[in-house]
């Protein structure tokens, strides 16, 4: 006991007076103990705010509270829980600006790597004040703890117990000696664990809280059982339940303390980034005791070992065993009621090494110097979390949390049980559920739509936004990120209209700046005007073909009639490779590729009016199948002039790209560009330009298809980390709900017409080349809720995804998704700005964060 | 608890494209026919209930797109397959020809447990065409399928619903059997599956 008493650096009665340099930054000097107080004044040392006792797993029975190491008159320290309410209003400051104050929070930086080293006993080593290397010690702060006897030398136990009810937040109040502490058990936080705890085990008390307490009737959860200790030396109590029943003999451990680090002032200020308060507990009693840590268990922390409280010998399996058990089995009070389950879980931090600070593992303080707040969104980007997330929600500790997620998260955590037992035996109900759900959204959506700004449209997920940026903003150290950053919209849904289109060219033939028929907008400002609204149908024959390249679009009216005699030429001389040549129709290849041309091209958009009728007979058969051409003789639906014309084309094609040939699909992509051009010529070089960009769709090992899963894959689990989540828990993160999607470029999801603006919109290539994965990322976005809480399996959101068919409303899914394009950007750089420092074992790329599919889409 | 257990059949529908995949499901789970329908891109199923021997059964019908292409994707389909659909157009040699190579690739990319004894059925569809058309005789397929060890075997029409009910009553019933062998597989743990190794099949290479 004595040896702590070497050093006073500050004592109550000797405050030094502040250095002039520092009295604007801490709060007034607090009047020292005066005799007339009925609480003495104590000074405090460290201060932490949000440190909860949970007396039940519910959030009702959080008890918040403020930890403290504070300086008693003797030089004794003290290691002090108040509950919030129990503290004096005027005191508050004190802890805030102790817990504030830039000196400490250095000191903690200090306290870090000086600790690293080798921790000393600083009141027998160090000369002088164990904070001596911090100017901290010269703000005298004090506050009074009500739970601190006047004369704690000579407080006798039970002292003040009698008028607090048990189930008061007092009743859980202590002021411990720090002599009296044996040994803490720390548990940093992980992604199991949202919150780190401390227990602390402090020494026996063999005649201890067998006198009053019988008639109280103890909390009933585990977490409640308040097992107190009086040192025997009997100078000490603290009045907590003092008269619960001490099943322990010796040892005896408090409730675990639960820094919630999100809500500290010093979090929320932004001052501490990196450490949790945990650490910074340690930090703090290192410099005022001795503090080593178990070699085997690396949560068990020795306070001052040397002395007789517990004897140091914990080399062996033994000592951990005994501890755990005098600790009432310490080891799961912290995981209450579900330890055994999740213990293969919980990956211990530092295990190996262990290094001799209670230090997050670096991936969770890199996270966390990223925001507590940002946690759930950044946790999911990296790989290394994206089984043990799904863990916190579901685990009783991640339960708290829920008042803090963003509110999709919450619908995720709290589908009721019942109702998920009551479904189990119907999917088809769950998906009619779902897909009435959606429905119903997308009424309110569309009711709403007159006041469509991107934060009404996008009211879920911008609502986390808001409160992220909120928060950022609050802090004012990290960039803002707010709804106000996402630039203008460029989406009118207003089309390009014909008169426009055609005083967008010059018809002139003495202007000096332009040719005639030459377009006097850049192409980026006409690729912008189309990203906008699409473009009248009336002139899409003529954009189109600038928009595939066609003509290119500084080419004059000169040029454009070159090019299209050129291309025409070209045209036929490939179409003669096959037409007029009855060797090579006679060939397996040949006889296969129309085999499968016909198939698909007859069941290509017949409900289109151009395609609709079955008025002819087939051109191009065979002599001996011509004269079985009608649907009755193949069982294929009939043929029209224009379906012929497009089989030829998809011929044509097959021998103008032998390597790829025709491959199902082909078909649904060059319906549209047909339908629009109706012209055999121009329609096949506009398709075979628009397959430039496909192509890879449709390669024979798949790897495009599987690269443009992956990046999808990659930005949903970028920007919307829970749904990822989510797919992934249901083996749906493959993304093959969306194959269709991709591979025909929603082809088969929009009607007709509003496939001819969607596409030319994501062909304008503005403002990214591959829009189209924000077009898929918007679908998602939209029915991410929808799925999340009524689909339970990976043929459910399959089928879920498919029957969106024709449900889609591309005006709102385009507006949303130049939204998300807006919000990766700005996501992103954030992420390049705060990514962990290369070598971290989260940087997927060290140098931006991002994974590299997801770099292109940065444009 | 397993009086109260819920039976869920998942039936694959494998076949060249073209032959009536989509024609076939439609036509036994809705009743329906069209001309209409436009090539199955990816994979999408339909449901439907049946009552047999007083059990409610779900029967899930899983449609695949038929070129051979998109067959890289089958694996994330076919798993617990309880059954697979074998579909031919009789009008069409290629077709039928087909058919070993979707029964080989049907096995290895959902490599059940037990591919000697998986079960199997052979649909010859589009039997509704004049017989003039025909190039696939009956004796053919059927000695197809009994070298693949006996097969059930049948000759539909979707669009007239020829056979079509009888042939599902057949799939159902067929993989209600391996659904009862698994559940005996069942009762042990579910990760360790020697079997697997010890099959004769070309499994997977990758």
């Amino acid at each position: 006991m004595g040896s702590e008493n070497a050093s006073r650096p500050c004592s109550p009665t000797a405050a030094r007076p502040l250095k002039p340099g520092k009295s604007a930054t801490p709060p007034s000097h607090q009047p020292e103990h005066s005799p007339g107080e009925s609480t003495p004044r104590i000074r405090l040392l460290y201060s932490k705010s949000k440190v909860y006792v949970y007396r039940s797993l519910e959030a009702t029975g959080h008890m918040c509270g403020y930890l403290a190491l504070v300086e008693q008159a003797f030089g004794a320290w003290y290691l002090v829980w108040t509950p919030e309410a129990a503290v004096p209003p005027e005191d508050k400051k004190n802890y805030a600006s102790i817990e504030l104050h830039p000196d400490f929070l250095s000191g903690y930086e200090e306290g870090r790597y000086t600790a690293n080293d080798a921790p000393a006993l600083p009141t027998n080593e160090d000369h002088g004040s164990p904070t001596s290397s911090t100017s901290a010690q010269n703000h005298c702060l004090t506050v009074s703890i009500p739970s601190m006897p006047t004369d704690a030398r000579q407080m006798a136990p039970g002292h003040e117990s009698t008028s607090v009810s048990v189930h008061s937040p007092e009743a859980y109040a202590f002021c411990l000696p720090l002599a009296d502490i044996v040994s803490l058990i720390i548990h940093p936080p992980s992604l199991t664990q949202w919150y780190g705890s401390v227990i602390i085990n402090v020494a026996d008390g063999p005649d201890y809280g067998q006198a009053k307490g019988s008639a109280i009737s103890r909390p009933s959860r585990r977490l409640a059982e308040v097992r107190e200790s009086k040192p025997n030396d009997g100078h000490f109590s603290s009045n907590a339940i003092p008269e619960a029943t001490a099943p322990y003999p010796s040892t005896y451990s408090f409730p675990p303390l639960w820094f919630h680090d999100d809500e500290s002032w010093s979090t929320v200020s932004g001052a501490t980034g990196r450490h949790w308060g945990g650490d910074e507990l340690l930090i703090w009693l290192r410099k005022l005791v001795q503090v080593e840590r178990d070699v085997h268990d690396p949560n068990l922390y020795y306070i001052n070992p040397s002395s007789n409280h517990y004897p140091l010998q914990p080399t062996n399996e033994t000592s951990r065993v005994a501890l755990s058990k005098n600790g009432g089995g310490s080891g799961d009070a912290d995981i209450p009621e579900v330890s055994t389950a999740n213990e293969p879980l919980m990956p211990h931090v530092g295990i190996g090494h262990l290094p001799p600070m209670a230090t997050m593992n670096p991936v969770m303080a890199s996270i966390k110097g990223l925001r507590w707040s940002v946690l759930e969104r950044f946790s999911r980007v990296t790989k290394l979390y994206r089984d043990t997330s799904a863990n916190v929600l579901e685990h009783p500790l991640g339960r708290p949390l829920v008042p803090l997620l963003p509110t999709a998260l919450v619908s995720h955590v709290e589908v009721p049980r019942n109702a998920q037992d009551l479904c189990n035996d119907y999917e088809s109900a769950r998906l009619y559920l779902a897909k009435w759900a959606a429905s119903h959204i997308l009424r309110q959506e569309e009711e709403s739509q007159g006041a469509t700004g991107p934060a009404r449209l996008l009211q879920p997920n911008t609502s986390v936004w808001q409160e992220w940026a909120a928060e950022q903003s609050a802090c004012g150290e990290f960039q803002v990120l707010s709804n106000t950053a996402i630039p203008p919209l460029v989406r009118s849904n207003q089309p390009l209209t014909v008169e426009r289109w055609i005083d967008l060219f010059e018809h002139g033939t003495d202007s000096s700046e332009y040719r005639l028929g030459q377009l006097k907008w850049t192409a980026k400002d006409i690729q912008k005007a189309i990203f906008s609204g699409g473009v009248d149908h009336d002139i899409r024959p003529q954009v189109w073909k600038f928009l595939l390249r066609f003509y290119p679009w500084d080419s004059d009216e000169a040029a454009r009639l070159a090019i299209r005699q050129e291309r025409e030429a070209k045209y036929y001389e490939i179409k003669a490779q096959w037409l007029h040549n009855a060797q090579e129709r006679l060939t397996p290849d040949f006889q296969e590729q129309q085999h499968r041309i016909e198939k698909d091209v007859l069941r290509t958009d017949r409900t289109v009016p151009l395609f609709a009728t079955s008025d002819t007979v087939a051109w191009n058969l065979e002599p001996q199948s011509s004269d079985s051409a009608d649907s009755e003789g193949t069982g294929l639906p009939g043929t029209n002039a224009n379906l012929e014309i497009m089989k030829d084309i998809l011929m044509t094609y097959h021998y103008h790209n032998h390597e790829l040939g025709y491959v199902q699909g082909m078909s649904d992509l060059l319906a549209p560009i047909y339908a629009v051009m109706q012209d055999e010529v121009e329609a096949f070089w506009c398709f075979t330009h628009f397959m430039e960009d496909m192509e890879r769709n449709f390669l024979r090992d798949q790897t495009g298809m599987h690269h443009q899963l992956q990046t999808l894959r990659d930005l949903v689990q970028f920007m919307l980390p829970s749904f990822y989540q989510f797919l992934a828990t249901r083996d749906a993160d493959n993304m093959f709900c969306c194959f269709r999607w991709l591979l025909v470029w929603f082809k088969r999801e929009f009607a007709f017409h509003d496939i001819l603006m969607l596409w030319e919109v994501l062909w304008s290539h503005y403002p990214i080349r591959d829009f189209h994965y924000f077009v898929a990322l918007a679908i998602l976005d939209q029915h991410a809720e929808v799925i999340v809480e009524n689909l339970h399996t990976f043929d459910e959101i399959l089928k879920y995804i498919n029957d969106l068919s024709m449900t889609i409303n591309v005006f709102s899914t385009l507006r949303r998704a130049e939204v998300l394009y807006h919000r990766f950007r700005q996501q992103a750089q954030f992420f390049a700005a705060h990514a962990p420092v290369s070598g971290s074992p989260t940087a997927t790329d060290a140098a931006s964060g991002l994974p590299g599919t997801l770099q292109s889409l940065l444009g | 608890m397993s009086a109260r257990k819920k039976v869920l059949l998942k039936v694959i529908i494998l076949g060249d494209s073209g032959v009536g995949k989509t024609s076939l499901m439609n036509q036994y789970v809705n009743k329906k026919f069209s001309s209409q329908y436009k090539a199955t891109i990816g994979a999408d199923f339909l449901t439907k209930e049946l009552v047999v021997d007083d059990k409610l059964v779900t029967i899930q019908i899983w449609d695949t797109a038929g070129q051979e292409r998109f067959q890289s994707l089958g694996v994330a389909f076919y798993r617990g397959a309880d059954c697979c659909v074998l579909c031919y157009d009789v009008n069409n040699a290629k077709s039928f020809d087909m058919l070993d190579s979707w029964r080989d690739e049907f096995l290895i990319q959902a490599s059940p447990r037990d591919p000697e004894n998986f079960p199997f059925v052979v649909l010859g569809n589009k039997i509704d065409l004049e017989d003039s058309k025909r190039v696939v005789t009956q004796r053919r397929a059927m000695n197809w399928c009994q070298s693949k060890g006996n097969i059930p075997y049948f000759e539909t029409s979707a669009k007239e619903g020829i056979k079509v009910d009888v042939a599902f009553e057949t799939i159902v019933t067929n993989a209600l059997k391996k659904e009862a062998e698994n559940d005996m597989y069942n009762d042990f743990p579910e990760p360790i599956r020697i079997d697997q190794d010890a099959s004769a099949e070309p499994n997977c290479a990758c």
